[in-house]
């Protein structure tokens, strides 16, 4: 629960939920309140001063469905291996101080294994104001079919930092998760990376106000719809590709299965994108009210009207 | 750390931390719940009661990445000097109350001195719940580092004397992934632009910029260059500008970038001369955005040129 100190702050009072709040170091001195503190594993991680050192032990005292919150401390956060975020009902905030600045929160994560950082297979799970940084080649989130009601909002997803590779990827589902929401999230890339967000299989899920930013080379695919993906809405996301950046296909469907399985509203696309949506099989998908951007002006946007096949 | 008094309140709506909050009063006498206090730097700045005298002093306390914030005090504070926010990570706020939305905060920040209000070096600053006065040919606020945050203030270029190099925010190198959101701009004369030199890879947005009277040159200007430069985003910005006044560009961009602007569902109205004028045609690309109708003749007509 949010906690009173001495100074009369509540501690934890981030998510307002009746759970524990557990505090986590990035490294093995930090500061609160102006004071150096070690970090340690074997704190109840209960206080901001007795933060535990890994976010792993975090997530290993937390209960089940008891509204925990685990509170990344600001500043840069390594991993050696995967998250294994299996606790159901558990958030995990980083802790910004202030409104997040959603494309560049002050709490990231790295990981020095070739491996996703977060692997999140159970229900309920919420993830706010953290920018990841994945490694090249591994998916940032991965998230099972267990993973119903998964929230990430207000993250920001690095793909400057890996090497170029297709396999790079932000967001990925593994299994038919339901009612997941993707909101005010970033991306920015520098090249040919893989999916910022794949939501094959997915059921009833949302991904809203994001931002897609290339500034050199060709990000094939941003979006994946595959096989079984169902009553996917993506509104009002904004795609921008800089200097001579393309994108092949902003949303890419050619696994899609399912009619009209997923929505796109008041998505806006730049110029230089092959195809807005991209190999969709015939009715996969509906549209309304997106447009591409005009260089120099021109046509001031196009309601974009195709459904690229 | 926030702050709780007698009454119960937690003063300022101070955001979560476990950094200090530095209390700053606008001058050397200040009141707290009706009770007169002397600031000084001699103070610790740790509550609202032994608030500092400048925000200078209390720059110099903050450490990188560990959520320090300062907090000044309703008022006018009026800088003597450039003062540097170099630690990562920090907050310069003012009190928002219970506000959730403002054109105009209680909190004033101006200068006496010919020089830069504030020079942040310091990456992922924000600055937030802030009326900016800047000094006539000078920066409100010089960004030099990323991922700057701004939101909720208010920017005045009505009170310097008219002047082109008086600018509200301006990025300078290391300025990318700038957040500029809920603030409002002020200007009735030839002033410098609200927003100038902004970087690649930003987002601004949710900001209205108001011109009462006078010729205005560029109400916000792009000016970076090479790949750095490109892919800001100006989106559901509002541009107003009164039938006396000249707002000669909207979104204005000086690079050499192609791609660097994109400009989405903003609104200008019919006194702006360009919406969108940058160098080269092909360096901003734009959709959905709309210049007013006087009288509604026309309802509002697309925008379609971009210089």
């Amino acid at each position: 629960m949010g906690r009173l100190t001495a100074y009369g702050v509540f501690h934890g009072n981030v998510q307002k939920y009746p759970g524990r709040t557990f505090y986590v170091a990035p490294s093995s001195e930090y500061r609160v309140n102006g004071r150096v503190y070690a970090a340690n594993d074997n704190y109840d991680g209960r206080e901001p001063t007795k933060a535990l050192r890994t976010i792993s032990r975090a997530w290993a005292l937390c209960t089940a469905n008891a509204g925990d919150t685990i509170v990344l401390l600001p500043g840069a956060h390594s991993i050696s291996s995967s998250i294994a975020a299996s606790v159901a009902g558990v958030s995990m905030v980083g802790m910004n101080s202030g409104l997040v600045n959603w494309i560049q929160p002050r709490v990231s994560i790295t990981i020095t294994a070739t491996d996703e950082i977060i692997n999140v297979t159970a229900a309920d799970i919420k993830i706010q104001g953290i920018k990841f940084i994945p490694i090249t080649a591994a998916k940032a989130i991965d998230f099972s079919s267990a993973a119903n009601r998964l929230q990430i909002t207000e993250c920001s997803f690095d793909f400057d930092t890996p090497a170029v590779s297709t396999s790079t990827i932000g967001i990925a589902a593994t299994g038919a998760a339901s009612n997941v929401l993707i909101n005010r999230c970033y991306w920015y890339s520098d090249g040919a990376q893989g999916l910022a967000i794949d939501m094959t299989a997915t059921l009833d899920s949302t991904i809203q106000n994001c931002v897609f930013t290339l500034i050199a080379g060709t990000w094939a695919k941003i979006i994946g719809v595959g096989a079984a993906t169902d009553r996917l809405m993506i509104r009002d996301c904004d795609f921008v590709a800089g200097g001579t950046s393309t994108f092949t296909g902003a949303i890419e469907g050619a696994g899609a299965t399912i009619d009209s399985g997923v929505c796109v509203h008041r998505c806006f696309f730049p110029d230089q994108t092959g195809e807005a949506l991209l190999n969709f099989p015939a009715g996969k998908a509906e549209i309304a009210e997106c447009y591409i951007s005009g260089i120099g002006g021109g046509d001031g946007g196009v309601l974009l009207t195709d459904i690229g096949t | 750390m926030a702050y709780l008094n007698r009454h119960g309140f937690l003063l300022g709506v101070v955001p979560d931390t476990t950094g200090r909050v530095f209390w700053v009063a606008p001058s050397s006498t200040y009141s707290i719940d009706g009770f007169s206090y002397s600031a000084s730097d001699g103070n610790d700045g740790l509550s609202p009661e032994r608030a500092l005298l400048t925000l200078g002093a209390a720059s110099a306390k903050c450490n990188d990445n560990c959520g320090d914030i300062i907090m000044l005090l309703p008022g006018t504070h009026t800088l003597t000097a450039a003062v540097t926010i170099s630690a990562a990570g920090v907050t310069v706020m003012g009190m928002p109350g219970v506000e959730t939305a403002t054109v105009r905060p209680r909190t004033v920040l101006t200068g006496s001195a010919a020089a830069t209000l504030l020079s942040i070096t310091g990456a992922n600053s924000e600055i937030a719940w802030l009326h900016i006065i800047p000094v006539t040919a000078q920066i409100g606020l010089d960004i030099a580092a990323t991922g700057c945050h701004i939101h909720h203030c208010s920017f005045d270029l009505s009170t310097p004397a008219a002047n082109v190099s008086t600018i509200g925010a301006g990025w300078g190198s290391l300025g990318a992934f700038a957040y500029v959101h809920h603030c409002v701009v002020f200007c009735d004369s030839a002033q410098g632009p609200g927003f100038s030199g902004i970087y690649g890879r930003s987002i601004f947005e949710y900001c209205t910029t108001f011109q009462s009277t006078g010729t205005w040159a560029a109400a916000w200007n792009k000016s970076s260059t090479a790949d750095a430069g490109t892919a800001s985003l100006f989106r559901n910005n509002d541009f107003l500008a009164t039938a006396d006044a000249v707002m000669a560009k909207g979104i204005g961009g000086s690079g050499t970038s192609d791609s660097q602007g994109f400009c989405f569902r903003n609104f200008f109205s019919d006194s702006v001369t360009v919406a969108v004028d940058f160098t080269a045609a092909a360096d901003a690309e734009i959709a959905e955005n709309y210049q007013a109708g006087v009288g509604a003749t026309d309802g509002g007509v697309l925008i379609t040129a971009t210089t």
